[in-house]
C-alpha cells in the first residue's frame, strides 16, 4: 500500500504535465490559445505568458519530484525513528532569497508591456489622437458609432455619425483606438485572438488601443458578468484593409442615408 | 465495497447520457389561457386536438401536410425505384441542398405533386447523399414512377425549432407566446407572436410583417429593448430557418385565437350554468347535450369545423404571402426632401399641429414622450371599456410609452426610410397611428427631417446641464 | 462566566476547571441547542456547514450540467422547469453559480474553518476550558441561522444573480437583472449577517488566545493551527468592518422607497445617464469602481481567510504523522503573518482590466507577485518535515499530502494572474476559475477533510471508518483534478466565465467535449461526499472506539477525555514544551511528547529544545 500511494501521489502530477504537454503541441485540439496572437503586443504578453509557464513548470517539477522523494524516503524508511531536526536556517534563507528574486524579476519585467497596452501616454501617436469608433456595450450587444468618412470622432453624438451593431471594423495594420463605454451595467471587451480586454464602466470612456495585423474576422466577447444575456454579446472584429475599412464606412453611410430612393451602390449586406 | 461503487458511478454516467436528450413529455404547447378561459373544457380539447393536427408538437410539427404555406423546400423527382427507397435527383436550382444533410431531415415530409402519389405526403426517414436515395417512415401508397415530382419540406421548421429552443424560447415562450421563464423581468416584453402582430415592418398598415422585415429585427435587434442583434450569433441559413419557425409559431397562435373565439359563441363555459338554470335541465344532460354538438360540428364536412379552419387558414395564409409581394412594401412616391433648417422647421409645425399628425398628442411639445394622451385613460378596444391604468396601450394589453425621441433611439431603424414608414403607416399593434392619408409624403419627410434633428436639438444649453460625469449628455449615446 | 474564565487564566484553573463548570447537569436544550460550550458550538458549525457543502455542492453540479449538456433537462431536477420544456432558463444559470460561491464562500469554508475547528480547537489547543465569550460565541453560530435563512430567502425569491462579487449596477439597479430585486437585499442582509457572526468569533478568538492560555504555553509554543486561527481572527477583524460597510452603501443605494419618500436613496455606486431595462435614466455621480475597491479589500483577505487555518491544521497534523517536529517552526509563523500582511495590499489584482489608474496596475502586480514568497517557504518547509520522517499513510496523511500538491498547483497558477499583461488576457476566464477551486477546494477542502478524520476521535470518542475514508479521498482526488486541472486549458482557449451558452461563439465550439469530460468528473467527485457524509455520521454512532490519544500526538487537546466534557480537561493542562517533539532522541522510550508530559529531558531543559533551531 505504500508504494501505491507513493506512485499515485507521483503519478498526477506526471498526468498533468503529459496533458499540458499534449494541450500545447497539438493545437488542433484547440486546448491551447486561441491562434497565434493577431497583434505585436499580444506576442509579447504570449512571451511573458510562456516565460511564466517555464519557471512555474520547472518548480512543479522540482517541488513534486521533491515531493515524491520525501514521500517515499519517508514511507520506506528502515530507521527506528524519524530524524529529529527543527529545520535548517541557511534553507530557509536560501528558499526565502532565491523565490524573492525570481518573483521581482517577473513582476519588474512585466511592467513596459503593461504600460504600453494601458498608459495613455505611451499610446501610439496617431491612435491617440484619432480614435475610430466609439463601442457602447449595453445588455446585450455591442453598439458601435463610428465618425462620418472624413471627420473625427466626436465625444458626443453627431448627426452624421454611422452605427452598427456587434460588427466593428478596423483597418489592419495601424495602431487603432476605440472608446469604450457602457450604456447600462458593466461589461468588458474582449478580444481574444488579440489578447485585448477592458472592462466597460458605467460612467467612463476608456481608450483601448490595439493594431491589428492580420486580415480576419475575429471574435468579440463580453468577459463580465453582465445579466442573464451575458454569453449572448457576441460580436464580431473585421479587420480589413484600408480600401474595404473605407468602402465599409462608405457603404454604412449610403445605407443609414438610405430613402428608397438613392439606392445604396452596394447593397448593405444586413439590409433587407 | 468497490463494486458498488462502480455500480453507482455507472447509474450517474447513464443518468448523465440519458438527460442530454430533449424531453418531449416537456416540450409541449401550452394553450393560451387569457383567451380559453371563457370556452367551455370540450369545445378546448377540440381547439388543442385541431392544432394538432395541423400544427403538430414542437419536436413534431407537421404544418407543412396541411397548410399551403411554403416554409421552405426541396424540390426534386424520382429517378428509380429500389424496393423501400427511392433514387432521386434533386434540383440543385431551385433548392437548399444543404439542408438535407440535417438530421432534422427525418421525419420531414415528402410530397407529390405528379404522378400515382400526387398529392399525397409521406414522413421521411432518412436521405442517403451519396446513394442519392430517400427512404420513407410511411409506407407509401402506390409505387411511383420514372420522373413523378415532389417536394420535401419540413426540414426548415425542425431546424428553426432547435436555434429557437437555444435562442429565443427563454423570452419569447415555447408557444412565441412571449412569454418564457426571462420574460416577466423584462422592458418592453418579448413579442407575443400569436397576434400574427410584429412592430416594425416594411409593409403597409393592413399587411403582415415580410420575412425581410422579421429577417432586420433579427440582425440588428431591437435598439432600446432586450431583443438582441443576432448577427454574427446565427449565419444566413440560420436566420431563414429561424424566421420560418417563427412565422410558423405565429400561425398557429393565430388559428388557436380564431378557434377559440368562434368556439366561445356557441360553446362558453358558462353555458351549462346557464342553460341548468334556465331550462331546468340536468348539469349532465347539457353537458352530453354540448359533446353531441360538438362532435356533430366536428364531422360537418361543409358547414362545420372544417370549412371553418378552411377559411382561416386561407385569409391567413393569403395575408402572410402576401407581405411577401413587392406592392405592399411602402416606397416614398418621392425622394427624401433635403434635410435643411427650412424642412425641419416646417417638420415642426406639423409635429406640434393639434390637427395635422397630431404627434404632439402623444410624444409631447418637445418629443420627449409626454403629450397629454399618456395621462389620460385610454379606450380598450377589446372590452369596449376603459384602461385599468392611464396611458397608451398596445394591442396586447400592455402599457406602452411613445418614444422619447430626444434619446435618439428607434427601435424600428434609424434609417430615414425606417422612420418615414413609421410615420406613413403607423406602428402595428400600437396607437401609433399610419398618416399617408391626411399627410403628403414631402410632408412626411419634414417630419422625417425633424424628427431626426430632436436628439441634437435638445443639447442645448439648457439640457447641457444634466450632464453626466463624462461630460456626456445623459439623453443620448447611451443606447444608440 | 467569561469574567472567570479570564480571571483563572493565572493559576486558579484548579478549582476553577471543577467548581465552576463540571458538576451540574444541563437540560438537553442547553446542552446541545442553546449551548454556551465551545465544543458543541464548533460540532453545531461543522454539521450546519457539511450540510451547506452537499447545498453548495448540488449548485455546483448545476451549473456543470448546462455547460456539459446546455440546454437539455437535468436528470431529477428537470421536472422543475417544464414549463419551459425541461430547458433552465439564462437567469437561473446566473443565480446557479452566484448561489454555488455564495453558500461555499460564506456558509461552508469560511464558517467550516473559524466556526467549526476555530471553536473546537482554540480552547483545547491553548489548554482554556472554554473561549473567552461563551455567550458571544453560541451567538455567533446563532447569526448563521438568520444568515442561511436570508440566502434561502434570496433562493425563494429566485435568487441573487449578480454574481457572488455582486458587482453594482448589475447588483443595484433593481431592473438590471432578474435576481436584483428583492433576492439581492437579501443576499447583502445574508452576507452582513455572516459578517457579524464572523466578527463575534473573531474578536472572541483573539481574546482567548491573548488571554487564556495555559501555564507554560508561550505563543511559541502555541501550535501552528492556533498561529492560523490568530492571524484569521485579525485578518478578520480589520477586513470586515470594510465589507459590511460597502453593503450597506450598496443596500442605501438600493432603497426603493413608495410614497413621499420615493426616489429617496443614495448614489455611492451609480453614475448618471444610465438607461437600463428603459426604466428612468439613473441620477446620482457615483463611482461603480468604488465597489470593486470595497468589496476585495475584504474579499482578498478572506481568501486567505479560507485558507490559513487550514494551512495551520495540515501542518500539526503533518508533524503528527510523520512523527518529525515541523520543519522550520518559526518561519511558518511569520510567512503566515507575511500572507496575512501582504492580504492587505494586493486586493487590486482582480482589478487590473477594470480601468482603474494603471499606475496601481504595477503596484499591485509587485505585492501580488511578492505574495508568492511566503506561500513558497510554506511549500518548502511542508517538504521538509516529511523529510526523513516516518509517513504512514492513513486518510490524514493522503488529505494532508494532497493539501500540499493541490497548494502547489494552485498557488504557482496565481503567479499567471498576478503579472498584469497575462492577467488582460487570462482575466475572468476558466483559468481564474480553476486557480481559486485549486486554492479554495484543493488546498483548504483537503485540509479540512484531514481534519475531520485527525479530529474525530477528540470530537465523538470514535475514529472514522479508515477504508471508506480512503476511497472518500481517492474518489475526490481523482474527481476534483479530472474536474479542474482541464480548466486551465479552457482558460488558456480564452474561455470566460459565467457563460450559459458558450458555445455560440465560434472559438468555443469544439470546447464541449472537454466539458463534458470536467462535469463527469465533478460527478464523481461530489458522489464521493456522500461517502464522507455517511462515514462521519455512521462513525459517530459505530466508529471504533478511541482514547484520548489515538494518534499519540503531542498538543493539548489529546491530553483531555475523548470526547472532553464541559470544562474540557480533567488534570488543568500545564504546557511544559512545544507542539512539536516528535522522535526527540531525549526520548527514547515513545517517539511522542506531549505538551503536558512534565517528565524532564535528562540534558537540558524542555524550553530550549521547543525552540528549535532559533
Amino acid at each position: 500500500m505504500r508504494k501505491f500511494w507513493c506512485a499515485f501521489f507521483v503519478f498526477w502530477p506526471i498526468v498533468a504535465i503529459i496533458y499540458s504537454l499534449i494541450s500545447s503541441l497539438v493545437p488542433s485540439l484547440g486546448w491551447w490559445f486561441p491562434g497565434a496572437s493577431v497583434t505585436e503586443l499580444g506576442q509579447r504578453i504570449d512571451n511573458l505568458f510562456y516565460l511564466i509557464l517555464y519557471i512555474v513548470t520547472t518548480v512543479f517539477v522540482g517541488t513534486q519530484i521533491a515531493m515524491g522523494y520525501v514521500l517515499w524516503r519517508a514511507s520506506h524508511s528502515k530507521d527506528e525513528r524519524a530524524w529529529f531536526s527543527h529545520g535548517s536556517h541557511s534553507l530557509e534563507v536560501i528558499w526565502s532569497v532565491v523565490p524573492s528574486v525570481i518573483l521581482l524579476f517577473l513582476a519588474l519585467y512585466q511592467m513596459d508591456v503593461w504600460a504600453l497596452f494601458r498608459v495613455q501616454a505611451y499610446f501610439p501617436k496617431e491612435a491617440r489622437e484619432a480614435p475610430v469608433a466609439e463601442v457602447t456595450a449595453r445588455q446585450f450587444e455591442w453598439r458601435i458609432r463610428y465618425p462620418a468618412p472624413g471627420k473625427k470622432l466626436q465625444l458626443k453624438p453627431q448627426p452624421d455619425d454611422l452605427y452598427d451593431v456587434n460588427d466593428l471594423h478596423v483597418p489592419i495594420n495601424r495602431p487603432v483606438m476605440i472608446q469604450l463605454r457602457s450604456g447600462d451595467v458593466q461589461h468588458s471587451f474582449f478580444l481574444p485572438h488579440l489578447r485585448v480586454k477592458q472592462d466597460a464602466i458605467p460612467g467612463q470612456i476608456i481608450p483601448i488601443w490595439f493594431k491589428a495585423e492580420k486580415l480576419g474576422i475575429f471574435d468579440l466577447t463580453c468577459a463580465e458578468l453582465c445579466g442573464w444575456g451575458h454569453y449572448k454579446m457576441r460580436a464580431q472584429l473585421s479587420a480589413e484593409r484600408e480600401v474595404e475599412y473605407e468602402a465599409y464606412l462608405k457603404k454604412l453611410q449610403a445605407d443609414q442615408n438610405y430613402d428608397g430612393h438613392a439606392i445604396p451602390s452596394a447593397v448593405a449586406k444586413k439590409d433587407e | 465495497m468497490s463494486a458498488r461503487v462502480w455500480r453507482l458511478l455507472v447509474v450517474v454516467l447513464a443518468g448523465a447520457v440519458a438527460g442530454c436528450a430533449e424531453d418531449a413529455s416537456q416540450m409541449r404547447f401550452a394553450q393560451n389561457a387569457d383567451i380559453a378561459k371563457p370556452v367551455h373544457r370540450k369545445a378546448r380539447a377540440v381547439v388543442e386536438k385541431t392544432l394538432e393536427e395541423h400544427f403538430g408538437t414542437p419536436l413534431d410539427s407537421v404544418a407543412w401536410l396541411k397548410l399551403p404555406v411554403n416554409y421552405g423546400k426541396t424540390e426534386g423527382k424520382v429517378k428509380s425505384v429500389d424496393g423501400q427507397s427511392l433514387v432521386v435527383d434533386f434540383n440543385a436550382e431551385t433548392s437548399d441542398l444543404e439542408s438535407l444533410k440535417s438530421p432534422e431531415l427525418n421525419r420531414s415530409g415528402l410530397l407529390f405533386t405528379s404522378g400515382a402519389n400526387q398529392g399525397k405526403s409521406f414522413l421521411l426517414a432518412d436521405y442517403d447523399a451519396s446513394e442519392q436515395s430517400l427512404e420513407t417512415l410511411t409506407a407509401l401508397e402506390s409505387v411511383p414512377a420514372e420522373g413523378d415530382q415532389f417536394v420535401v419540406a419540413g426540414q426548415n421548421l425542425r431546424h428553426g425549432r432547435k436555434l429557437y429552443a437555444r435562442h429565443c424560447q427563454h423570452c419569447h415562450g415555447i408557444n412565441g407566446d412571449g412569454d418564457g421563464t426571462t420574460a416577466k423581468y423584462l422592458n418592453p416584453r418579448p413579442r407575443d407572436y400569436r397576434l400574427g402582430i410584429f412592430k416594425f415592418t416594411s409593409t403597409n398598415k393592413d399587411t403582415k410583417a415580410s420575412r425581410d422585415d422579421l429577417k432586420r429585427i433579427l440582425s440588428q435587434g431591437i435598439p432600446g429593448t432586450y431583443m438582441p442583434a443576432f448577427v454574427p450569433m446565427l449565419k444566413e441559413n440560420e436566420l431563414t430557418v429561424l424566421i420560418e419557425y417563427v412565422r410558423w409559431l405565429a400561425m398557429r397562435g393565430e388559428l388557436e385565437v380564431q378557434l377559440l373565439k368562434d368556439l366561445k359563441n356557441d360553446y362558453a363555459a358558462d353555458r351549462v350554468k346557464k342553460e341548468a338554470q334556465e331550462s331546468k335541465a340536468s348539469t349532465s344532460e347539457i353537458e352530453k347535450q354540448i359533446a353531441k354538438q360538438l362532435e356533430e360540428y366536428v364531422a360537418n364536412p361543409t358547414e362545420g369545423l372544417a370549412a371553418f379552419i378552411e377559411t382561416v387558414t386561407g385569409d391567413m395564409v393569403l395575408a402572410w404571402e402576401g407581405a411577401e409581394t413587392a406592392g405592399t412594401v411602402i416606397m416614398p412616391p418621392v425622394p427624401r426632401v433635403p434635410d435643411t433648417a427650412e424642412s425641419r422647421e416646417r417638420g415642426k409645425a406639423l409635429f406640434v399641429k393639434t390637427d395635422g399628425g397630431k404627434c404632439i398628442n402623444c410624444h409631447g411639445p418637445t418629443g420627449r414622450g409626454n403629450g397629454f394622451q399618456t395621462e389620460d385613460f385610454q379606450k380598450n378596444d377589446a372590452t369596449g371599456g376603459f384602461f385599468e391604468k392611464r396611458g397608451l396601450h398596445d394591442s396586447w394589453g400592455e402599457q406602452i410609452k411613445p418614444r422619447d425621441l430626444t434619446r435618439g433611439i428607434y427601435r424600428g431603424g434609424r434609417r430615414p426610410i425606417d422612420i418615414y414608414r413609421r410615420i406613413s403607416q403607423g406602428i402595428k399593434g400600437t396607437p401609433m397611428p399610419p398618416v399617408a392619408a391626411t399627410v403628403k409624403p414631402e410632408q412626411i419627410w419634414d417630419l422625417v427631417n425633424y424628427v431626426l434633428s430632436v436628439p441634437f436639438e435638445s443639447a442645448s444649453p439648457k439640457a447641457a446641464k444634466t450632464n453626466s460625469v463624462a461630460g456626456q449628455p445623459s439623453e443620448h449615446g447611451n443606447a444608440n | 462566566m467569561s469574567a472567570a474564565g479570564i480571571a483563572h487564566e493565572h493559576g486558579h484553573e484548579q478549582e476553577h476547571a471543577h467548581g465552576a463548570h463540571g458538576h451540574h447537569e444541563l437540560s438537553f436544550f442547553h446542552k446541545y441547542v442553546w449551548s454556551k460550550d465551545h465544543k458543541i458550538i464548533g460540532m453545531q458549525f461543522l454539521f450546519t456547514t457539511l450540510l451547506m457543502l452537499m447545498v453548495g455542492g448540488g449548485l455546483a453540479l448545476g451549473v456543470r450540467w448546462q455547460l456539459a449538456f446546455p440546454w437539455t433537462s437535468m436528470p431529477l431536477f428537470g421536472p422543475l422547469f417544464a414549463s419551459a420544456g425541461g430547458q433552465i432558463s439564462p437567469e437561473f444559470y446566473t443565480m446557479l453559480f452566484t448561489m454555488h460561491a455564495t453558500v461555499m464562500i460564506f456558509l461552508v469554508i469560511i464558517p467550516i474553518l473559524a466556526g467549526a475547528f476555530g471553536n473546537f480547537l482554540i480552547p483545547l489547543m491553548i489548554g482554556a476550558d472554554d473561549m473567552a465569550f461563551p455567550t458571544l460565541n453560541a451567538l455567533s453560530y446563532w447569526f448563521m441561522i438568520p444568515a442561511i435563512f436570508s440566502f434561502g430567502m434570496s433562493f425563494y425569491f429566485g435568487g441573487a444573480a449578480a454574481g457572488w462579487t455582486s458587482y453594482p449596477l448589475l447588483s443595484e439597479l433593481r431592473v438590471a437583472a432578474p435576481g436584483s430585486g428583492p433576492a439581492q437585499t437579501w443576499w447583502l442582509l445574508g452576507v452582513t449577517l455572516v459578517g457579524v457572526s464572523s466578527m463575534m468569533g473573531s474578536v472572541n478568538y483573539m481574546t482567548t488566545i491573548i488571554n487564556m492560555r495555559a501555564p507554560g504555553m508561550t505563543l511559541f509554543r502555541m501550535p501552528l493551527t492556533i498561529w492560523a486561527m490568530f492571524i484569521t481572527a485579525i485578518l478578520q477583524a480589520f477586513a470586515l468592518p470594510v465589507l459590511t460597510a460597502a453593503g450597506f452603501m450598496l443596500l442605501f443605494d438600493r432603497l426603493a422607497f413608495g410614497g413621499w419618500l420615493e426616489g429617496v436613496h443614495t448614489v455611492f455606486f451609480t453614475p448618471a445617464g444610465l438607461v437600463v431595462n428603459n426604466a428612468e435614466p439613473t441620477v446620482g455621480g457615483g463611482q461603480p469602481l468604488l465597489w470593486q475597491h470595497l468589496f476585495w479589500f475584504y474579499s482578498h483577505p478572506a481568501v486567505y481567510i479560507m485558507l490559513l487555518p487550514a494551512m495551520g491544521m495540515v501542518s500539526d497534523m503533518l508533524a503528527c504523522m510523520c512523527r518529525k517536529p515541523i520543519f522550520g517552526y518559526k518561519p511558518m509563523v511569520y510567512s503566515m503573518s507575511a500572507i496575512a500582511g501582504l492580504g492587505f495590499i494586493v486586493w487590486g489584482h482582480h482589478m487590473f482590466t477594470s480601468g482603474m489608474n494603471p499606475a496601481l496596475g504595477m503596484t499591485f502586480m509587485v505585492s501580488t507577485v511578492m505574495i508568492a514568497l511566503p506561500s513558497a517557504v510554506k511549500v518548502f518547509n511542508w517538504i521538509g518535515t516529511i523529510w526523513g520522517g516516518r509517513l504512514q499513510f492513513n486518510t490524514v496523511t493522503l488529505h494532508c499530502i494532497a493539501f500540499v500538491s493541490m497548494f502547489i498547483v494552485g498557488g504557482l497558477s496565481g503567479i499567471f494572474m498576478a503579472a498584469v499583461p497575462v492577467d488582460i488576457y487570462i482575466h475572468d476566464t476558466y483559468i481564474i476559475v480553476a486557480h481559486f477551486h485549486y486554492v479554495v477546494f484543493g488546498t483548504t477542502m483537503f485540509g479540512v477533510f484531514g481534519a475531520i478524520q485527525f479530529w474525530f476521535p477528540k470530537m465523538f470518542g470514535r475514529k472514522m471508518n479508515e477504508t471508506v475514508g480512503k476511497w472518500h479521498f481517492l474518489l475526490t482526488y481523482i474527481g476534483f483534478n479530472g474536474a479542474f486541472f482541464p480548466m486551465h486549458m479552457l482558460g488558456i482557449a480564452g474561455f470566460p466565465r459565467r457563460y450559459a451558452d458558450p458555445y455560440i461563439h465560434p472559438y468555443l465550439e469544439h470546447l464541449l467535449p472537454l466539458n463534458q469530460f470536467i462535469t463527469i468528473s465533478a460527478m464523481i467527485m461530489g458522489f464521493a461526499q456522500f461517502l464522507l457524509l455517511g462515514n462521519f455520521v455512521i462513525s459517530i454512532f459505530n466508529g471504533q472506539k478511541a482514547g484520548r490519544n489515538p494518534w499519540n500526538a503531542n498538543g493539548l487537546e489529546w491530553a483531555a477525555p475523548s470526547p472532553p466534557g464541559h470544562g474540557n480537561f480533567d488534570v488543568p493542562p500545564v504546557c511544559y514544551r512545544g507542539p512539536y517533539e516528535y522522535s526527540n532522541p531525549n526520548r527514547a522510550d515513545q517517539d511522542f511528547w506531549m505538551q503536558t508530559d512534565p517528565t524532564r529531558s535528562p540534558k537540558k531543559p524542555p524550553e530550549e529544545t521547543a525552540h528549535g533551531h532559533s
